[in-house]
């Protein structure tokens, strides 16, 4: 193909207008010319790691005369082993997408009009930064606000890091409360290690699917073939290859259902009355691992039944327990005695006050959930329930894998409280099998997952204080971030502030965000809007400011994959992109010349200390990151994918059980030192925001429970009025083919999966006229959008899904392409919402679905549509 | 006389599709166009004892090519040497009678010429390295499990594709015609 080759296209033009020419139109700055490269007659691999989704398979790229031409799997990845997914080949032709965000724009006409004016960095940067201080002189930093998400944006960190320098608290992320952020609390909180999730990269002991004992998998809410089938889905089918046996918990007859040994089609939301099924059942029938409770869990400890925390008569460590020998309470002191014999379950009046243990709070909690009552609730058969839990408490080890599904409704932290519970009770902890483990890490990545430091400390205490949200929600806090309803809120009502400006560095966060009507009514109240990402999205429709980043063949990053340091390096790079962790840096920079004395401090090497300064390249940021391994970043790329250790140092098991300073087992991050099964920090969370907020605040409306509790969806299809009128329970799931809300733009995937589909099981679609391929409106209390119908028995009866979905080829009308096919029009935003991390609702929520007129106008069906995404037309039809 | 097709291990697929993405990479093919198909068998069956699998299906190679038997140019033959039969580009117009005759729709056209799998030309091919459940491979149907199967063979083409499934009981249905039945309310059980 000629590159050279200028069609007669937008970015010709652009050529000839150069900075300050004037466009129209969403689709304006969009199709351009190839670039012009400078001929190499050479071709050499990169080794990296693809960013499609969040997880990071390796890739071996070839360029060829500077271009990327070939993408194929790295076979030394010791997670995807040489495989590769959908979206990971999609890579090139989203480098080269000629629909890419090029050069910084200006609005020039009326917001949504799609009237741009091309600019230069320096100007784009300064007139962000100049509105943001004035927004910040005139109303307060904290009307300033930020968001990030984008597909698994892998600098998450790096706009919570701006919102601190800049002196906001109010930063959010679609996903946190809503995606992964409840389970990583609760193992944080009850365990301090690595969570069970297989989609966020966890569960590192099962890749090595060759010597794990591994006998049993649990996949709750999850399923891998669809989540991260090169890497999860691969692992998890090597398991199952090898005789693990699977329970799927899923209302979906996913892949992974289809091929567990028990499939149980819980009704969406329902979750946690069904895991409190199981812990009831393995408390019953003393299925659980009594050594390893006794010893190693907070079970045995004595609760005041007054003031619900767990007794330590000298520290955090000790605890009062009831000897079973002497028939009387005793002080244990960590981490075993054994001249005591701690009574497991059991209550006790001492000195006229009434003790239990936390085992005994725990079976009361989950006493009402026989089999029969979750069958019941859950809509299942309680054989299949006993049969699931019989697998996974009987063929051991076993490990139950949490997936998003619990992170999506109200009861989103006690599904993860309970969930940990069962592989606590259970035993299944850093054991040879288990799923949550404390391997040995590399050094590099000093925030969790993402290397960029959040520099809390720049952030203000009086400015924390006004977190939207932040009072309500002190999980929140674990991800240092915000509550995305409350800020909704704020701008929409004005209480308790004005929020004013909005810079968002994420895809598009019109098919993300829940209830997003009400986020269209909210752009109309912000005085700018900045929306920074690789292509033109519905949220482009509402930005004054355009700024373009870098595609992930075009970025760099550290990564770690279990015992190997993998480089993502940039293969090529296009137009005037940049990465985000410089335009961050770059505002900041331009706010501290316009006066913003932190900002100034951010580029302090001396007062950032560990929080790292600000940097004017990435090679800068990493070059402090990597001497972790000795090396610069340079020679880190250069001798990337290493093994920072061998597979068997790596894999440390039982790291409890390793002597701390005193010679003493050195137990878990806990407060006690034991798993936290009572976990009565929780209670302590919600009155201060200990261990995590810096400051303390005042006490949430309602302290937040130690155990899991259960409770049934707002909308429920128990609630007679409501289902006259909604009579379906709609819930959500991935596709192999996207992630999140992008891809959409990609013809490969259009042309697997062109539009969303409403799934809808035979009798229902009889009930409610709906034949198969043909679009119905599904509709809930908060507006109505349009799906094509599948009729299939893949979807429980009383249940519809519908994957997420938005039309980039619709940018330019009214509808700026999310609200034709877009669950999200449908989701709820409002209270009431999970206590401890404000978790709104994307699934469980009642619809009703009927046949519509006709398919949304002006979208994409045909394989030949969507050629126009090919870069310079290739593979039009000739 | 040696036979090269595709060995597919249906209990392996995990019906996530980078086989026909990186299909459609590895030959830069347009849009639309697909040398490999994977369809969803299923699901089947009684809410919720429910059976679903996935095939994943190219070119079977028959042994009596109705493709090549259509023809009208001579541009699709089957190869002597290792069974393989191929589309000679140079001879192909794309009128497309190849695709209408393949019984198992392995062969699409777009513009002027017929797209169908080439075993990428001898090289390993794209699709078999991609494939996270390693479902695939291409070797001498000699080497196939004995219990494998072929798909159903109406008229007689003689496909040589295997096809493994342990876990699941087959339907012995042309695999887009199931599918297509399956999702309309017709396939009746």
């Amino acid at each position: 193909m000629d590159r050279n080759t200028t069609s007669n296209d937008y970015a010709k033009r652009l050529d000839i207008a150069g900075i300050d020419g004037c466009v129209r139109g969403f689709s304006g700055f969009i199709s351009c010319a190839p670039r012009t490269l400078e001929v190499r007659n050479e071709e050499h691999e990169v080794h990296t790691a693809c960013r499609a989704c969040i997880a990071n398979c390796g890739v071996i790229a070839t360029v060829k005369n500077g271009r990327v031409v070939a993408l194929r799997g790295d076979p030394v990845d010791p997670m995807s082993k040489g495989k590769l997914c959908d979206k990971g080949l999609s890579g090139i032709n989203a480098l080269y997408h000629p629909n890419r965000n090029k050069y910084p724009l200006l609005r020039v006409g009326e917001r949504g009009s799609g009237e741009w004016k091309r600019t230069t960095w320096d100007n784009a940067v300064d007139i962000v930064a100049r509105r943001l201080m004035e927004i910040r002189e005139k109303y307060g930093a904290e009307c300033v606000f930020g968001s990030t998400g984008g597909g698994g944006n892998p600098e998450v960190w790096s706009c919570a890091r701006f919102c601190n320098i800049f002196g906001t608290p109010n930063w959010f992320e679609p996903g946190s409360a809503q995606c992964y952020l409840p389970r990583v609390l609760a193992t944080t909180m009850m365990y301090g290690g690595m969570d069970s999730s297989i989609a966020d990269s966890n569960c590192l002991e099962f890749y090595d699917t060759e010597s794990t004992p591994l006998k049993t998998l649990v996949l709750w809410g999850t399923d891998p073939s669809y989540s991260c089938p090169a890497s999860g889905g691969r692992m998890v089918n090597e398991l199952r290859m090898k005789g693990v046996k699977t329970v799927a918990v899923d209302p979906r007859f996913t892949p992974d259902a289809a091929k567990a040994d028990v499939w149980l089609p819980v009704r969406p939301g329902s979750d946690v009355a069904l895991l409190m099924a199981w812990i009831r059942y393995i408390l019953v029938n003393k299925l659980y691992d009594e050594d390893f409770v006794l010893r190693w869990t907070n079970l045995p400890y004595l609760v005041d039944c007054e003031t619900r925390f767990v007794i330590h008569p000298d520290g955090s460590t000790s605890a009062l327990v009831w000897d079973k020998k002497t028939n009387s309470a005793k002080t244990l002191s960590y981490p075993w005695d054994d001249a005591l014999e701690p009574e497991l379950f059991g209550e006790h009046v001492i000195d006229g006050k009434l003790y239990k243990t936390g085992a005994q709070l725990l079976f009361e909690r989950v006493e009402e959930f026989t089999l029969e009552r979750a069958a019941e609730l859950c809509l299942l058969d309680p054989a299949d329930i006993e049969k699931a839990i019989r697998l996974y408490a009987e063929n051991t080890p076993s490990s139950l894998c949490l997936g998003v599904a619990t992170d999506q409704g109200i009861n989103s932290e006690q599904a993860a409280m309970a969930a940990v519970t069962l592989d606590l009770l259970m035993g299944n902890v850093e054991k040879p099998g288990a799923a949550m483990q404390r391997f040995r890490i590399s050094g590099v990545l000093k925030s969790p997952n993402y290397p960029v430091p959040v520099a809390l400390k720049c952030l203000p205490e009086e400015q924390f204080l006004k977190r939207l949200g932040g009072r309500e929600h002190k999980g929140l806090s674990i991800w240092y971030g915000g509550h995305a309803a409350s800020i909704l809120n704020a701008i929409l009502t004005g209480e308790p502030y004005q929020p004013r400006a909005w810079i968002d560095r994420s895809g598009n966060k019109f098919g993300v965000l829940a209830e997003v009507g009400k986020w269209e009514e909210a752009c109309r109240k912000l005085d700018f809007i900045v929306h920074i990402f690789t292509y033109p999205t519905s949220m482009t429709a509402y930005a004054d400011v355009v700024l373009p980043t870098e595609e992930w063949l075009e970025t760099e990053m550290v990564v770690e994959t279990c015992n190997m340091c993998v480089a993502r390096q940039q293969c090529d790079h296009v137009f005037e992109t940049r990465d985000e962790g410089v335009i961050w840096a770059d505002i900041a920079r331009r706010c501290g010349e316009l006066g913003h004395e932190m900002c100034r401090k951010a580029f302090d090497p001396g007062f950032m200390g560990d929080d790292l300064a600000y940097w004017s390249s990435m090679e800068e940021f990493f070059d402090q990151i990597t001497p972790a391994q000795g090396v610069t970043w340079k020679e880190y790329c250069a001798k990337a994918p290493f093994e920072f250790l061998p597979k068997d140092e790596w894999k440390s098991y039982y790291v409890y059980l390793t002597p701390d300073k005193d010679g003493i087992p050195q137990g878990f991050p806990t407060p006690s030192r034991k798993c936290e099964v009572y976990c009565d920090a929780y209670i302590k969370l919600g009155r201060t925001g200990e261990p995590f907020m810096p400051y303390p605040m005042p006490p949430a409306d309602a302290d937040y429970e130690p155990l899991p509790y259960y409770a049934e969806p707002t909308e429920s299809p128990l609630d007679n009025e409501l289902v006259e009128r909604f009579p379906l329970v709609m819930t959500g799931g991935r596709l192999p083919m996207y992630h999140h809300s992008t891809l959409r733009n990609m013809p490969g995937m259009r042309g697997t999966a062109p539009v969303p589909e409403l799934w809808i099981c035979p009798e229902d679609a009889e009930k409610y006229g709906v034949r198969s391929g043909e679009w119905v409106w599904v509709e809930s209390a908060r507006g109505r959008t349009r799906a094509r119908a599948l009729v299939t028995k893949a979807i429980r009866p009383g249940t519809v899904y519908m994957e997420r979905f938005w039309y980039p080829e619709t940018l330019d009308t009214p509808t700026h392409g999310w609200k034709e096919s877009n669950v999200n029009v449908l989701t709820r935003s409002g209270p009431p919402f999970n206590d401890v991390v404000g978790t709104h609702v994307l699934r469980g929520f009642l619809v009703r679905v009927y046949p519509a007129e006709s398919a949304p106008e002006g979208i994409y069906t045909a394989p030949e549509d969507f050629s126009g995404w090919l870069e310079n037309g290739k593979g039009r039809r000739t | 006389m040696k036979q090269l097709a595709f060995i597919f291990d249906a209990d392996r697929c995990i019906g996530c599709r980078a086989c026909r993405a990186a299909c459609s990479l590895a030959h830069g093919d347009p849009p639309g166009v697909s040398r490999i198909k994977t369809y969803t068998m299923g699901p089947v069956g009684t809410f919720p004892c429910l059976s679903m699998y996935f095939l994943t299906v190219v070119c079977q190679q028959c042994a009596d090519p109705a493709c090549a038997a259509a023809c009208p140019t001579g541009a699709c033959f089957k190869s002597e040497a290792d069974g393989v039969v191929r589309i000679d580009a140079s001879r192909c117009v794309g009128c497309g009678a190849c695709a209408g005759a393949c019984p198992y729709g392995a062969i699409d056209v777009c513009g002027s010429r017929a797209f169908k799998c080439d075993l990428c030309a001898g090289d390993s091919p794209a699709c078999v390295s991609v494939c996270p459940g390693e479902a695939l491979r291409v070797a001498d149907v000699s080497e196939a499990d004995e219990h494998a199967r072929t798909l159903r063979d109406d008229g007689g083409v003689g496909p040589s594709g295997r096809f493994i499934l342990r876990g699941a009981e087959w339907i012995d249905e042309l695999p887009a015609e199931f599918e297509k039945k399956l999702r309309e309310g017709r396939y009746d059980e």
